[in-house]
C-alpha cells in the first residue's frame, strides 16, 4: 500500500461503514459484527505497545472497563451527551495509562505486565466499594432516544465501532511507518541499545501506552450502550484481555494487519459458535491456538501469508 | 570534555568500581585497560549513561549529566560500542544505522537519503554489501563492525569502544585502527578499551589502567608498560 | 476496645503474612532468582490445594501433611515445566517476553482443566481445627491461620537454608549473578536453574495445603492470589527469600488494617496499590541490596 493511497482507502472504508446500514438490514449480522470489530479495534489498539514496543499489557479489560464504567456513569447517571461522554471516558482511559506509565515502564518489560495486572484488580476493587457505580450490582443502562440518522440504534452503535476500528487502524498504520514506530521496535529489540542510539524509550512507550489506553477506553465507552447492563466481575474479566492478546498474537504480532486478520478470525469463529470470551471452552481453545502458534509459528497467520507468497506488498491480504 | 569524579557503583554485594576519577580532554585519544573484570566495560556504561553510578559525578563539557539518561547523552555527542553486539534483530543491517540517524542527528525525511548516508556508514566499515541482510546472518565479526557504523552514525564527540578489536586478524585491527585515528583527525575524542596491547600502546594518547575497580596508574603508554604496578596486576593475576 | 480489635487484626495480618509469604517464596526462585517470570505460580499453588483436598478427603490426612506429600511430585512437574521452557522458548534466544507468552497460556489453561474436572464452584475441607479460635492472651487467633504460619515460615526457613547452605542452593543464588561463575563451580547452569525451578513448583504444591487448610477453594482462586504473590515478591526485593517473608507480613497486616478500616471489599486493592507504589517508587523493594 504506497503512502499516499492509504488516506483514500481510510475514507473510502469509513464511507462504506457508514452507507451500509442504509442498504443492508439484517439486525443479527450488526450484533455479531459489533463485537468482532469491537475486538479489532481492542487487539489494533493493544499492538500499539504490545506488537511494536514488546511490552504486553495484560490490563486490556482495565481500559475497556475504565471507558464503560466512566460512559455510563455520565451518561446514565449525570445525562451528559453521548458523544461528550465517550469522549471523556477515553480521556480518563488515557489518564489511567499515564499513571500506569509512570508507574511500571521505566522497569522491564516483566513488571510492566504485572503492574496491568494488578491495575486490573486495583480498578475492580474500586468499582466494587463505589454504590454510584453500581456496586457488585452494575448499572443498568437507560437507552438513549433512537437515532435520527439510521432510526436503529445497533446500526448507529455498528458505525461507530467499524468508525474506530477504520480510525484506529490508519493510526497503527501511520505509526508503524513513522519514527515513533521505529523507535518503538528497535527498543523493543534491545531496549539498552535503542537508547543509546538516541531512542528516548520512556518517552516513546508512555506515548504508545496513552494512546492505546485511549483508544481502548472509547471502544468500552460504547459498550454499555450495546449491552444495556453492565457489573464488574464480567467486564474486567481476565478472560476479555487474554482474548485481545491472543487475537494480536495469532494474526501476527508487531504488523499492522496481524490484530486484523486475527481478530477477525477469531472473532468470527466465536460469534459463530455463540460462546461467551470469558467461558472455559472458549478460554481452552483460545490458550490452546495460542500455545500452537507460539511454539510452531510466532509470527502468527501474517507471518504465514508472507512466508508463502513472499515478502511482496500484502495488499492481497485484507 | 568528560569529568568523573568519585565514581563508585555496587552490584549486589560486588563492588564494580570504586571512587574512580576519570577524565577525557577534547579530542584524545584515551586507553583504558586492566585485568579481566577491573571494570571497565562498568566504567564505559556509566559513561554511556546505560547504568548510574551510586556515588561521584559526571560533567560533560562543563554540564552536569549524572542523572541524564542514555539518550539524551547520545543527542549531546556521547557514543558507544557494546562489548558483545548488541543488533536490533528485526532489522536489517542498513535499518540498524538508521536508527540512529534518525533519533540522533534527526535525518527524519525522504528515507532514500537517510538510507544513503547509512550506506556510506556501512562502507565504511565495509559493510555496504551486506545491508540487507538480517543480524542472525552476520558473523561476530560483522556485527562488531555494525556497532561501530552504528556508534559512528550519531556524529559523536566523544566514542567509547568496547574492545572493538576483539577477534580481528592483526592486519583488520590496523584497518581500524587507521580509521579511528582519521576519526580522531576529525576532532573526535576516542577512549579505547582493550586488551590487545601492541593496539591501544600504540594508539592512545594517555593510558588508564584500572585493577579490581581502582584506578592504579594513568600516564603515557611509555610510562605506564614500565609501571610495576600494573605489570604486577596483569601477571599476578 | 479499639486497641484490642487493632492489636488482633495486626496479630491476624502477621499471621496471614507468614502463609502469603510461603505463597510467595516460590516465585521469589522462579522470577527472582532464574528470571523465569511464571505468573501461572498461583494456578499451580491452586492446583496443588484440589490435589491436597484429593489426598484428605481419600486417606483422611491433616491438608498441610498433604501438602508436604505433594513437594516430591510437584518438583517434578517443575522440572518438566523448566524443560518444556527451555526448549520451546529460550533455544531461539527469545526474551522472557515469550515465556510471558507461555506462562499467561498455562495460567489460563490451568484454570480451565480445573473448572472442567473439579466444578467451579467452591469446596471446602472440614477439618477439626477449620472453626477452631485460639486464645494468645488478650488475642483470639484463628487456628488454621496458625497452623498455616508456622508451616509456612518453616517451609520458608528450611528454603533460606537450602539456598545458603548447600551447595545446590548456592548454585541457584550464583546462577543469576553469573552463568559462567557457576560452571566454574563444576555445575551446568541449564541444570540448576531446572532444579530451581522444580523447587519454586514444590514449594506451589506445599503452599496449595496451606490453601486448602485456610478455606475452601475454586479454580479461579489464582486470580485473587496473583496481585498478592507478585506484591509480595516485588516488595520484598526479587530473589531475597527473607524479603518474601518480611514483604508478606507488610502485606497481610495491611491488609487487614485496611479491612478493619475500610472495608473488606478494599482488602484485595491493598495488594494492587503496594504493587503499583512500589515498582513506582522503589522496585528494588524494601530490603536494600
Amino acid at each position: 500500500m504506497k503512502r499516499n493511497l492509504a488516506p483514500m482507502y481510510l475514507l473510502v472504508s469509513l464511507a462504506f461503514g457508514a452507507i451500509l446500514p442504509v442498504f443492508y438490514k439484517q439486525p443479527y449480522f450488526y450484533f455479531a459484527s459489533y463485537i468482532v470489530l469491537q475486538y479489532v479495534a481492542l487487539s489494533v489498539a493493544w499492538n500499539l505497545l504490545g506488537g511494536y514496543g514488546g511490552y504486553l499489557n495484560f490490563g486490556t479489560s482495565a481500559f475497556f472497563g475504565v471507558g464503560a464504567y466512566v460512559s455510563a456513569y455520565l451518561f446514565n447517571s449525570l445525562g451528559i451527551p453521548e458523544v461528550i461522554a465517550i469522549l471523556a471516558a477515553g480521556a480518563v482511559s488515557a489518564l489511567f495509562g499515564v499513571l500506569i506509565g509512570y508507574s511500571s515502564l521505566r522497569l522491564r518489560g516483566v513488571y510492566f505486565a504485572i503492574a496491568t495486572l494488578a491495575a486490573t484488580t486495583l480498578v475492580q476493587s474500586i468499582v466494587l466499594n463505589t454504590p454510584a457505580l453500581g456496586s457488585a450490582v452494575g448499572l443498568y443502562i437507560r437507552f438513549p432516544a433512537a437515532p435520527a440518522i439510521y432510526g436503529n440504534l445497533i446500526e448507529l452503535l455498528f458505525v461507530a465501532m467499524f468508525g474506530i476500528s477504520v480510525v484506529s487502524i490508519g493510526l497503527s498504520y501511520w505509526i508503524e511507518n513513522s519514527w515513533i514506530g521505529r523507535g518503538l521496535m528497535a527498543l523493543r529489540d534491545d531496549e539498552q541499545a535503542a537508547e543509546t542510539l538516541g531512542v528516548p524509550t520512556f518517552r516513546l512507550k508512555l506515548y504508545a501506552n496513552v494512546l492505546s489506553g485511549f483508544l481502548m477506553g472509547v471502544v468500552g465507552s460504547l459498550y454499555p450502550l450495546y449491552i444495556g447492563y453492565i457489573e464488574p466481575y464480567s467486564i474486567f474479566d481476565l478472560g476479555i484481555s487474554f482474548n485481545v492478546f491472543v487475537m494480536t498474537f495469532i494474526g501476527g504480532i508487531g504488523t499492522w494487519q496481524g490484530p486484523i486478520i486475527g481478530a477477525l478470525v477469531l472473532g468470527s469463529i466465536q460469534q459463530a459458535a455463540s460462546v461467551t470470551v470469558t467461558s472455559q471452552y472458549n478460554l481452552a481453545v483460545v490458550a490452546a491456538a495460542m500455545l500452537v502458534f507460539g511454539i510452531f509459528s510466532p509470527g502468527g497467520l501474517k507471518g504465514i501469508f508472507s512466508r508463502l507468497f513472499g515478502k511482496r506488498s500484502t495488499g492481497t491480504v485484507n | 570534555m568528560l569529568d568523573a569524579k568519585g565514581v563508585t557503583k555496587n552490584f549486589g554485594g560486588v563492588r564494580a568500581l570504586s571512587d574512580v576519577d576519570f577524565r577525557v580532554e577534547k579530542g584524545e585519544r584515551l586507553g583504558l585497560i586492566g585485568p579481566n573484570g577491573s571494570g571497565k566495560t562498568t566504567l564505559l556504561s556509566i559513561i554511556a549513561g546505560t547504568i548510574r553510578t551510586d556515588k561521584g559525578r559526571l560533567a560533560y563539557k562543563g554540564r552536569d549529566i549524572t542523572r541524564v539518561s542514555p539518550h539524551k547523552r547520545a543527542k549531546l555527542g556521547i557514543g558507544r560500542t557494546f562489548q558483545i553486539p548488541k543488533p536490533l534483530s528485526s532489522m536489517t543491517l542498513l535499518d540498524n544505522v538508521i536508527v540512529p540517524l534518525v533519533f540522533i542527528r534527526g535525518l527524519h525525511n525522504k528515507d532514500g537519503e537517510t538510507s544513503d548516508v547509512a550506506l556510506e556508514l556501512l562502507q565504511q566499515v565495509g559493510l555496504s554489501a551486506k545491508a540487507s541482510l538480517r543480524p542472525k546472518q552476520l558473523t561476530q565479526l560483522e556485527l562488531r563492525e555494525m556497532e561501530l557504523a552504528r556508534a559512528l552514525a550519531g556524529k559523536p564527540e566523544l566514542l567509547l569502544l568496547d574492545e572493538v578489536l576483539a577477534g580481528l586478524t592483526s592486519g583488520e585491527a590496523d584497518d581500524v585502527v587507521e580509521l579511528l585515528r582519521g576519526l580522531n583527525g576529525r576532532g573526535i575524542a576516542i577512549v579505547m578499551v582493550e586488551h590487545i596491547m601492541r593496539a591501544v600502546m600504540g594508539f592512545s594518547q594517555r593510558i588508564v589502567v584500572l585493577d579490581f575497580g581502582v584506578k592504579i596508574a594513568e600516564g603515557d603508554p611509555e610510562e605506564i608498560s614500565n609501571d610495576p604496578e600494573v605489570l604486577k596486576a596483569y601477571i599476578g593475576e | 476496645m479499639a486497641l484490642d480489635l487493632l492489636l488482633e487484626s495486626i496479630a491476624t495480618g502477621l499471621l496471614i503474612g507468614g502463609f502469603y509469604a510461603a505463597l510467595s517464596v516460590g516465585l521469589t526462585i522462579s522470577f527472582g532468582l532464574i528470571d523465569i517470570a511464571n505468573v501461572a505460580h498461583p494456578a499451580f499453588i491452586i492446583l496443588g490445594a484440589y490435589f491436597a483436598l484429593a489426598l484428605s478427603q481419600t486417606f483422611g490426612i491433616d491438608p498441610i501433611i498433604a501438602g508436604l506429600l505433594l513437594v516430591a511430585p510437584f518438583y517434578v512437574i517443575g522440572n518438566a515445566l523448566y524443560l518444556f521452557y527451555s526448549n520451546t522458548f529460550e533455544r531461539r534466544g527469545e526474551s522472557s517476553l515469550a515465556g510471558l507468552v507461555l506462562f499467561f497460556g498455562l495460567l489460563i489453561l490451568l484454570e480451565v482443566g480445573m473448572a472442567t474436572q473439579f466444578g467451579v464452584g467452591l469446596k471446602a475441607l472440614y477439618s477439626a481445627y477449620g472453626s477452631v479460635a485460639v486464645s494468645f492472651g488478650p488475642l483470639l487467633l484463628p487456628l488454621r491461620f496458625v497452623y498455616s504460619f508456622v508451616a509456612g515460615v518453616a517451609a520458608v526457613i528450611a528454603l533460606e537454608l537450602f539456598l545458603s547452605r548447600t551447595f545446590r542452593g548456592r548454585a541457584i543464588r550464583a546462577v543469576a549473578q553469573d552463568a559462567q561463575a557457576v560452571s566454574l563451580m563444576g555445575a551446568k547452569p541449564e541444570t540448576i536453574r531446572l532444579i530451581a525451578m522444580g523447587v519454586s513448583i514444590a514449594t506451589a504444591g506445599l503452599a496449595g495445603g496451606l490453601v486448602l487448610a485456610v478455606g475452601p477453594i475454586s479454580p479461579y482462586q489464582d486470580r485473587l492470589l496473583i496481585g498478592r504473590v507478585f506484591a509480595v515478591v516485588v516488595l520484598g526485593g526479587s530473589g531475597s527469600v527473607v524479603g518474601a517473608l518480611l514483604g508478606g507480613i507488610v502485606l497481610g497486616i495491611s491488609e487487614n488494617i485496611a479491612t478493619i478500616y475500610l472495608g473488606a471489599g478494599w482488602s484485595l486493592a491493598v495488594s494492587a496499590v503496594i504493587l503499583l507504589l512500589v515498582l513506582a517508587l522503589r522496585p528494588s523493594g524494601i530490603l536494600r541490596r
